[in-house]
């Protein structure tokens, strides 16, 4: 009986609740107009067009009356940043259903498979799923976004979301443009009616590729209002204005999606209003942070203001942190309370006596309620008063914000069989200097098909491959995979794991190189650098070069004994390698491994360790150059 | 009244010396008065091609019809097609109407009224040619094949003083022995035509032969820029028109562009009869930078009888008399024109055929001479921008940058026939790698490395010899002062290694920086390494205002100094985009003007990119001190002839912009000038300075975009206040419709001087001469 009558009492209380809140609001409505779809509740109206990518095409913030989608374009556009602008679903007619229709909330869904674009079938068959929920109540659109491998084949895809925006509903107004990067809010702006852009130092291009965290906003300059958009920060890439174009865009990692795997993601979407900058938002709230120094104190102005329901008890504490000096001294702020925090904003005011050669990081923690749930809320700024920006001489920056910790989703089919061939398969990723340290002999011995790919450095998109499987069923169809010279960054975190899969499953990994290899290819504690028979210290630029002038190079015949190598020397030594237990050294120079292999799983991994760099002397040649080389890595491959 | 415009030739034999404010027979440019009764009473009598001096016949061309019962020739200047290839730019010249080949030679002279329904552009010519089979030179463009006139008179819609009122245009010139010349009213240029239908006055065609036993057919400097070590010469033909062999004398005269003259020796040559022969005579090349006329005299028996010459300019700088650009001909399969043909396609069609090539190049090269372009820039010519510009061999190679095919012997060629024009050949170069090849260097010197961008795709095709397109070349940021633990060696040292042995292999006579500039540390190392090489080396950059800043500062002095040439890029961006700051005239001005300023202000020669652009932005550049990178081609007179000539007055570094000119000169006329942002002051000593004021006539369009002639700037008066003590004379010096400086009346009016100037289409500029008392 007391169980009913909780259940009951429960009941009524949500019914209460609901009630309450429609009365107060109205419902969350989603009708058919034409071949469009407009969800609304008392906060923001929008519109979507299945038929045109299905984006939203209009966006109405009611308090004000703007419509902030910029004329003729769109919202929430999705892309694969693989297939570049414009991509296949920029105008791709997309199918639509609702999914929830009451009036608490209403989901509407869109969805398109990719057909491939141009002639790059990379992404085929992968379903993008866009569900948009308003509720009752909240300005919040939430988005969730599916993409599902519908195919036959494992897939890589990297998500991409623009939005086209007049910030404050008018193309005239200045834009501003707010983004979190490990050296502060990285601001930009655009003027469409003098055409000025400006960007802070970092962004020239209008990227912000040290993302700090899963946020950005626009505003526009006279009204102050806008829109904050808060995505995960777990894979998101890259965050970008495109100045010029009214863009508001953001892109996630490259994932692999085996056939039959879907990967998920959701962002949030809400009209902020009066906040003269934006330092921080997240699903609860919006902040602004204003500071100035006048007569050796230190005041700052902190704009707070409720994302999403009203926030109630608010204790906000802060302190500074003295970024330059040594072990970073801190000095809290007085603490500062609000009864209320709702969608206008509430300007708190804190002081310090302050030096203003001293940069700052200015911390923040706020506690408070939404409803009876208690919030919490961290973040920090940078605060550069007569230091500037967040650099250091070398352009590195000198204090790096923390970010919140990354969960990268990583897909494995549920049975990975290695494929025998008759044949050895060979993928061959080439690096810098590749075909010295592999020469086309070497595979040519073991009569090999290869295939090349080819490594690029970091441009508009990060370091990449032109070629990497994106399935498990290529992957495993490999015999050899060669990374020389090639940024871990363009293997990426999946095909790190991938690599770990072929070479547990039987395949061989031949990893090398010096200038873009080891600590200088980013090759940091993942799976890649667990596969690998040596380990080395951190980058340390050219110092870790080691001129040898022309050392010989020698096999290791047997324990305790060593033979020449042909007439091969080495001339530089690259990083210094510790040999890891159970591993072999099958060549070296000098204390120097040159060439070391280990076993995993049912596979090997061969990791040159020497360095093709230099020049040898008339009378003996590169190791590399070597016939016995050749032979020598012919052998062990075969 | 109709007006009388006599030349001889402005391509081959243009005009003599002019003294300032006395222009005398060596001008062969007058402007004189005719009776309009005149032109009634011939009206009436003639009606049938004339005979003159029992030369030759002369006929119409396609289009041409008779009008008025006969007495005139009426043609609406549309290009026939049919008549040759069709094209936008050139096209074989169709003739309003032409005479027969004359053969016999000697100097004569053509001339006739004609009347045109408005002033606008158009290509008309009143010229003299010679055809290709009979040794004439000819361009082939890709739009026809186009005889290049070894005299000629632009009678386009705009040398017209007035519409619809008869005007007088005289040409002379020299056939030579076993030349036929051609000699006709053609029209070379677009279909339509701004300026309407042509008409001219039968009664007053007439071809005739002059009284002038040996004549000079053809002369110009050897060189059209020469340095001070050199030595001067001038190059020409003389015919002799008689049945006996002439004993003549030639010497050379030098006039500075304040008509000082200098004469060379006489020197005798024999000419047989009815004969042509070739000579040269030397001429001292003059102290002073700046720039000149060189005139040869033609005597007999002590007394000059013709004289005829043409312009060149002193500097060892390449910069200071900088015109780059091309002439009517770009050099074959060169750099961006080899680019599709790949190096199995260059092999074939330059190293395959080369003495057809030279002779291609050679015309080319002839043809920015003719066009008085003195600066050739390589962009993107070798393997590798910083590390790999010298090669072993002559065997093609593909540019790292850019995947164009080269040679080796194409570059010697090509910088030969440049230098021997006197137009300087100069290397584009990065202060690192932006080429594949540079990979190699640091893998040989890995110290030197820091950080890279590249794809290995766009590498292996590189060195597979395939051509790629695009933006798809490497760089290589490197450390430029660590030593190499190989030998010692620091990048630096090794790039300057690089670059010595590059200009003695080439015989570049500058380098010019782009994207990859030298640090403030190492420009001046650079610099003082390139001043030190025999013969000296000069360098440029690619910083403007918006890499430096808008304002003077070390960075612009260090990158300045001593002759550099500095180049704003960015300008160009404002022919491009709708939203560039600098769209409005106004805005491009004033930007140009600050740009210029600070480049000269501190010692530097200013270049900008104006590659889209127009005759009004290559002129405000040369107004404003600067060198326009690639020249557009005004309708009024030949503007960089004028700049060669005339260039000091504005490329002359004593030549500053004057502050506040607006306290010191007042501009009235018909229709608003540009001139405030545009006026520069030369101090030459304490008692000597002249003011500049440049005058334009702005067009239509508020926009640099537009080019649109309103209207000719009519009653145009400019006061000048000098400072207490001076005594002031003017001179306008301006290209239109011929380069000309002439003295101007003064008038004392406030305390001033005011002068008038005669009308004009685009552009001239008024010099106050100021010395004081």
């Amino acid at each position: 009986m007391e169980t009913r009558n909780i259940r009951t009492t429960i009941c009524l209380l949500t019914v209460v609740s609901v009630l309450t809140t429609l009365s107060t609001f109205g419902a969350a409505t989603v009708e058919r107009d034409g071949g469009k779809y407009v969800l609304e509740n008392s906060f923001v109206s929008l519109r979507v067009n299945p038929a045109k990518g299905g984006m939203v095409d209009q966006y109405v913030v009611k308090a004000t009356g703007r419509q902030l989608v910029a004329d003729g374009t769109f919202m929430l556009g999705d892309h694969f940043w693989q297939q570049l602008w414009p991509g296949e679903f920029l105008s791709a007619p997309y199918d639509a259903k609702i999914l929830t229709q009451t009036a608490e909330e209403v989901t509407l869904e869109v969805s398109c498979v990719s057909k491939q674009w141009q002639d790059d079938t990379a992404q085929k068959d992968i379903k993008i799923i866009r569900r948009m929920t308003l509720r009752a109540g909240s300005p919040v659109l939430s988005v969730e976004v599916t993409m599902e491998n519908i195919g036959d084949v494992g897939r890589l895809a990297g998500y991409w979301n623009q939005s086209i925006l007049y910030a404050g509903g008018r193309k005239d107004e200045k834009q501003l443009y707010f983004r979190p990067s490990s050296r502060g809010v990285s601001t930009a702006s655009y003027d469409s009616t003098s055409g000025a852009r400006t960007a802070d130092v970092g962004t020239v291009d209008g990227f912000v590729r040290d993302v700090q965290n899963g946020w950005l906003a626009v505003t526009g300059a006279e009204c102050k209002s806008g829109l904050a958009f808060v995505m995960k920060y777990d894979e998101l890439m890259f965050l970008y204005s495109c100045l010029g174009q009214f863009t508001t865009e953001w892109q996630y990692r490259a994932v692999g999606i085996p056939r039959g795997k879907a990967w998920s993601t959701d962002f949030v979407v809400y009209p902020i209003a009066r906040l003269p900058r934006v330092d921080y938002a997240s699903r609860r709230i919006v902040a602004g942070v204003e500071p100035g120094d006048t007569d050796g104190t230190l005041t700052v102005h902190l704009h707070l203001a409720a994302a999403d329901v009203e926030l109630t008890g608010a204790t906000v504490n802060g302190e500074v942190a003295l970024v330059k000096k040594a072990k970073r001294p801190t000095m809290p702020f007085e603490p500062q309370t609000g009864d209320k925090i709702t969608s206008t904003p509430t300007t708190l005011t804190f002081k310090l006596p302050h030096d203003p050669s001293q940069p700052l990081a200015l911390r923040f923690v706020v506690n408070a309620k939404a409803g009876d749930v208690l919030v919490e809320e961290r973040f920090e700024t940078w605060y550069g008063a007569d230091y500037g920006s967040n650099r250091r001489v070398d352009n590195s920056p000198l204090y790096v914000l923390p970010s919140p910790p990354r969960k990268v989703t990583f897909l494995r089919p549920d049975v990975i069989e290695k494929i025998v061939n008759d044949k050895p398969h060979v993928l061959l990723c080439k690096g810098m200097y590749a075909d010295e340290y592999l020469p086309a002999t070497i595979f040519e011995t073991i009569n090999a098909g290869v295939e090349n790919s080819y490594f690029q450095t970091p441009g508009v998109w990060p370091a990449r491959l032109s070629y990497f499987p994106a399935s498990y069923e290529e992957l495993m169809g490999l015999d050899v995979i060669a990374l020389i010279n090639v940024d871990a960054v363009a293997v990426g975190e999946v095909g790190e794991e991938m690599l770990h899969d072929f070479v547990t499953h039987g395949g061989t990994l031949i990893y090398g190189g010096e200038m873009w290899a080891y600590a200088h290819g980013n090759l940091g504690d993942g799976k890649l650098a667990d596969l690998l028979p040596v380990t080395f210290p951190e980058a340390r630029g050219r110092d870790s070069l080691q001129y040898l002038k022309s050392r010989p190079v020698e096999k290791q015949v047997a324990p305790g004994r060593k033979s020449p190598l042909g007439n091969a020397v080495m001339v530089y030594a690259g990083d210094d390698f510790t040999v890891k237990d159970g591993a072999d050294v099958l060549l070296s120079s000098g204390e120097a491994p040159v060439l070391v292999s280990w076993r995993i799983g049912k596979g090997r991994v061969i990791a040159i360790t020497g360095t093709a760099l230099g020049k040898a002397p008339p009378e003996s040649m590169l190791f590399t150059d070597t016939p016995e080389w050749a032979a020598l890595v012919a052998g062990i491959l075969e | 009244m109709s007006n009388n415009i006599q030349m001889h030739g402005l391509v081959d034999c243009t005009p003599g010396g002019k003294g300032i404010g006395n222009m005398t027979s060596t001008t062969r440019f007058v402007r004189t008065r005719l009776l309009h009764a005149v032109f009634c009473t011939a009206l009436a009598i003639l009606t049938t091609p004339v005979f003159a001096a029992a030369v030759t016949p002369w006929k119409t061309g396609v289009g041409t019809r008779d009008t008025q019962n006969g007495a005139l020739l009426a043609n609406d200047l549309i290009f026939v097609k049919g008549n040759g290839q069709s094209g936008p730019r050139y096209y074989p010249q169709a003739a309003v109407l032409r005479w027969d080949p004359i053969t016999e030679p000697g100097r004569y002279r053509v001339t006739l009224r004609a009347r045109i329904e408005k002033h606008g552009a158009s290509t008309l010519a009143l010229q003299a040619w010679v055809d290709g089979a009979h040794g004439g030179l000819q361009y082939p463009t890709g739009y026809g094949v186009m005889p290049v006139p070894a005299a000629v008179l632009p009678m386009s819609g705009y040398n017209f003083e007035i519409p619809g009122q008869w005007q007088r245009f005289s040409l002379d010139f020299t056939a030579e022995s076993g030349k036929p010349m051609n000699v006709g009213l053609v029209y070379v240029g677009e279909e339509n035509c701004e300026a309407g239908t042509v008409e001219i006055e039968k009664a007053s065609v007439k071809l005739e032969k002059l009284d002038l036993p040996v004549a000079i057919s053809w002369i110009r400097p050897v060189k059209l820029r020469y340095k001070h070590a050199e030595n001067g010469a001038l190059e020409f033909r003389l015919t002799n028109a008689t049945g006996q062999a002439k004993t003549v004398a030639v010497r050379s005269v030098v006039i500075t562009d304040t008509d000082q003259r200098t004469s060379g020796t006489a020197q005798t040559f024999t000419v047989p009869a009815l004969a042509t022969i070739s000579g040269t005579v030397p001429f001292a090349v003059p102290a002073a930078d700046g720039g000149y006329e060189a005139v040869g005299e033609l005597l007999v028996a002590g007394q000059v009888i013709d004289r005829q010459g043409d312009v060149f300019a002193v500097s060892d700088s390449p910069f200071r008399c900088m015109i780059q650009g091309n002439g009517v001909l770009r050099v074959p399969y060169f750099l961006s024109s080899a680019h599709a043909l790949g190096l199995t396609g260059f092999k074939e069609k330059v190293l395959g055929n080369w003495d057809q090539y030279v002779k291609d190049c050679t015309l080319a090269i002839e043809s920015s001479r003719r066009a008085y372009i003195t600066y050739d820039e390589y962009f993107a010519w070798a393997r590798e921008d910083a590390t790999g510009m010298t090669e072993e061999t002559d065997e093609p190679y593909l540019s790292g940058q850019t995947f164009y095919a080269v040679s080796r012997k194409q570059l010697l060629l090509l910088n030969g026939l440049f230098k021997s024009h006197g137009i300087a050949p100069v290397a584009y170069t990065n202060s690192i790698p932006f080429g594949w090849p540079g990979f190699e260097v640091i893998r040989q010197r890995p110290e030197w490395h820091k950080s890279a961008g590249f794809n290995t795709s766009v590498m292996e095709k590189y060195f597979n010899g395939e051509t790629v397109s695009g933006n798809v070349y490497p760089h290589i940021v490197m450390h430029f002062d660590t030593p190499s633990a190989a030998d010692g060696k620091t990048y630096l040292q090794y790039h300057m290694e690089v670059l010595a042995a590059s200009s003695k292999l080439y015989g570049w006579e500058a380098f010019r920086y782009d994207a990859g500039p030298l640090s403030l540390k190492h420009f001046p190392i650079v610099k003082a390494a390139l001043a030190a090489l025999d013969p000296p080396v000069g360098v440029g950059n690619n910083l403007g205002i918006n890499v430096l800043g808008p304002d003077p500062s070390d960075d612009w002095q260090i990158y300045c100094r001593d002759d550099s040439l500095m180049m704003e890029e960015s300008i160009n961006n404002a022919f491009h985009h709708e939203t560039d700051p600098h769209r409005r005239w106004e805005d491009f001005i004033d930007y140009m003007r600050h740009g210029s300023h600070l480049a000269r202000s501190h010692g530097a020669q200013y270049t900008y990119i104006n590659g889209g652009g127009s005759w009004y932005s290559t002129t405000l550049g040369y107004a404003m001190g600067g060198h326009p990178w690639s020249v557009r081609i005004s309708p009024f007179g030949n503007c960089e002839r004028f700049m060669i000539q005339y260039g000091s007055y504005f490329w002359d570094l004593r030549t500053q912009q004057l502050g506040n000119p607006e306290s010191v000169l007042s501009v009235v006329s018909r229709r608003p000038l540009w001139w405030k942002r545009l006026v520069s002051e030369r101090i030459f000593d304490a008692t000597h300075r002249q003011v500049i004021v440049p005058l334009f006539n702005p067009p239509a369009e508020e926009e640099v975009i537009g080019t649109t002639p309103v209207a000719r700037a009519d009653d145009v008066e400019v006061f000048f206040k000098p400072r207490a003590g001076e005594i002031v004379t003017a001179l306008e010096v301006g290209p239109e419709p011929v380069s000309h400086q002439v003295q101007l009346q003064t008038t004392r009016r406030d305390g001033g001087v005011v002068v008038k100037l005669p009308n004009f289409w685009g552009w001239t500029n008024v010099v106050f001469d100021c010395r004081e008392e």
